[in-house]
């Protein structure tokens, strides 16, 4: 009889434990919003935006967007293991002016979208 | 003999001279300037709203409706909406072909007044959304017209300022308004042979008689009547770096401001001129250089725009319309609030302050972003 007891009442704690979904979440290492400054035009300017995985499961970029042609974007690595950290390369040559670039990364972490932004005022 | 030839070139004469006046009416000619300068409003106090702009891409438009703040992102598909005291509330839309999504991010977008919610994607998607964001219908601007491809031949060789298809959406106003039953589009030529980049002949035409808005009927997305052109000041030199054109909807008429231009211009319903209002900022002093060509444009431009003052963003709320301005080199900037025709009040801010709305006996207005603390900043005054 204690026997059944017991297992009514593990069963019934594992009906009524909590089964959160695990999710992935992403998380800028260092700041979003990189400003490289004043470039000269014509030079070629590379840099690497960092982020983790922040959350409990698998976080997967399935696609890298840019706002300007005059960037190259390269993702590092699609699968990002939570725990670790991954990057996206910026290469840029940019116009003559100010630019304000957007990296969109579309995901399927908690808020979808995640941008980093490049800020340059390229000059002759 | 000789009598009929000189008859025939009179004749030939009178009718150029009225193919030049045909069709084309100036609708600035005897339009009447409103309003009395009765400057009384010099300083405002601002209480700052500091608003995480965490998950956004900084980059976007700013609307009150109700008692609402909203956040329409140009990079990341979606509508963040936020309380009066800044606490985030939740998101709206995404990015999708299911029934509430969109596939692009927003550039534009308007609150109706009655409820809805319209926004214009860079797919050049519109879309109606009813109060909950859920979407009602869409549709692709121009998708009624005929896109034949001998038509686009035909106006590459023949540019006609009256065909829609000259136009397309003028991207650099990043603003869409809800007008009656129409929704009020920015448009723009981006022809070679008709814009005004280059100072040529043609260049002129396109001052003149180029038109600057479009209808769109809200209901069934059909392209509806193009209207307003420049306005005089862009036929007296060519400077196309402070041609941006700004403007907003209230009590039944757009209110419309272009950088160069210290008037503001008032239409109805039908984007008839009715009139004119607004004064020169006293730190705007008007004198832009030209630039010939495009080439000059994209080489000056930047530096001329931090060198003269120009007239920004426009909103028109609770009787009263505000104008932001950019003083003339390193001054500052301005706000000019005007109580029905009148100019009544000209403020000065280090920043760029442009009026969002008013709710709960405060107006509303956004400053610059700051960048390093990725945050937005929201301020409310009273007058």
């Amino acid at each position: 009889m204690k026997v059944i007891i017991v297992i009514i009442l593990l069963f019934a704690i594992d009906c009524f434990a909590t089964n959160e979904a695990r999710v992935p979440e992403l998380t800028f290492v260092g700041k979003r919003i990189v400003n490289l400054g004043v470039i000269k035009e014509g030079n070629v300017v590379k840099r690497k935006i960092y982020f983790t995985n922040t959350g409990d499961s698998l976080l997967i970029v399935n696609k890298v967007a840019k706002s300007c042609n005059c960037t190259a974007v390269t993702l590092k690595d699609l699968k990002t293991f939570p725990g670790d950290t991954n990057s996206v390369t910026v290469d840029t040559k940019g116009k003559v002016g100010i630019s304000v670039i957007d990296i969109v990364m579309s995901t399927n972490a908690r808020y979808r979208e995640y941008v980093a932004k490049l800020i340059m005022e390229v000059k002759k | 003999m000789k009598n009929r030839f000189f008859l025939l070139l009179a004749v030939l004469c009178l009718n150029s001279m009225a193919c030049r006046d045909k069709g084309f009416v100036d609708e600035y000619s005897g339009i009447i300037h409103r309003g009395q300068k009765d400057i009384a409003i010099r300083e405002v106090s601002l209480d700052t709203l500091f608003v995480d702009a965490s998950h956004t891409s900084l980059d976007g438009e700013w609307h009150l409706n109700g008692d609402k703040l909203y956040f329409i992102d140009r990079s990341l598909v979606g509508v963040k909406e936020f309380a009066l005291d800044g606490q985030y509330i939740g998101s709206h839309i995404e990015r999708g072909r299911g029934p509430n999504e969109v596939l692009q991010s927003m550039l534009a977008g308007d609150f109706t007044g009655i409820g809805d919610f319209v926004a214009m994607d860079r797919g050049w998607t519109v879309s109606l959304f009813n109060k909950d964001f859920e979407k009602k219908k869409s549709y692709l601007l121009f998708e009624d017209l005929d896109n034949d491809a001998q038509v686009w031949d035909d106006l590459m060789k023949n540019p006609d300022p009256e065909e829609h298809r000259m136009y397309e959406f003028f991207i650099n106003s990043k603003c869409i308004r809800f007008l009656k039953d129409q929704i009020i589009i920015p448009v723009i030529t981006e022809h070679v042979d008709y814009n005004g980049f280059y100072k040529t002949a043609n260049s002129q035409n396109f001052w003149l008689a180029s038109y600057n808005f479009l209808m769109i009927d809200i209901e069934n997305g059909k392209t509806g009547k193009l209207f307003g052109h420049y306005p005089p000041i862009f036929r007296e030199s060519n400077m196309p770096a402070f041609s941006l054109l700004n403007f907003d909807t209230g009590d039944g008429y757009l209110y419309c401001s272009y950088g160069a231009d210290s008037l503001i211009y008032v239409r109805d319903v039908e984007g008839k001129l009715v009139k004119c209002m607004g004064f020169a900022a006293s730190s705007v002093k008007g004198k832009y250089p030209e630039t010939s060509t495009f080439e000059e444009y994209s080489q000056y431009s930047m530096q001329h725009r931090k060198k003269y003052g120009y007239y920004k963003q426009i909103k028109a709320v609770n009787g009263y319309l505000f104008r932001s301005y950019k003083k003339d080199g390193d001054a500052g900037y301005g706000l000019q609030i005007y109580k029905g025709e009148n100019l009544v009040g000209d403020v000065d801010f280090a920043e760029e302050l442009y009026v969002i709305g008013y709710a709960e006996g405060f107006y509303y207005g956004v400053l610059p972003v700051d960048m390093e603390a990725e945050r937005f900043r929201i301020v409310r005054f009273k007058l």
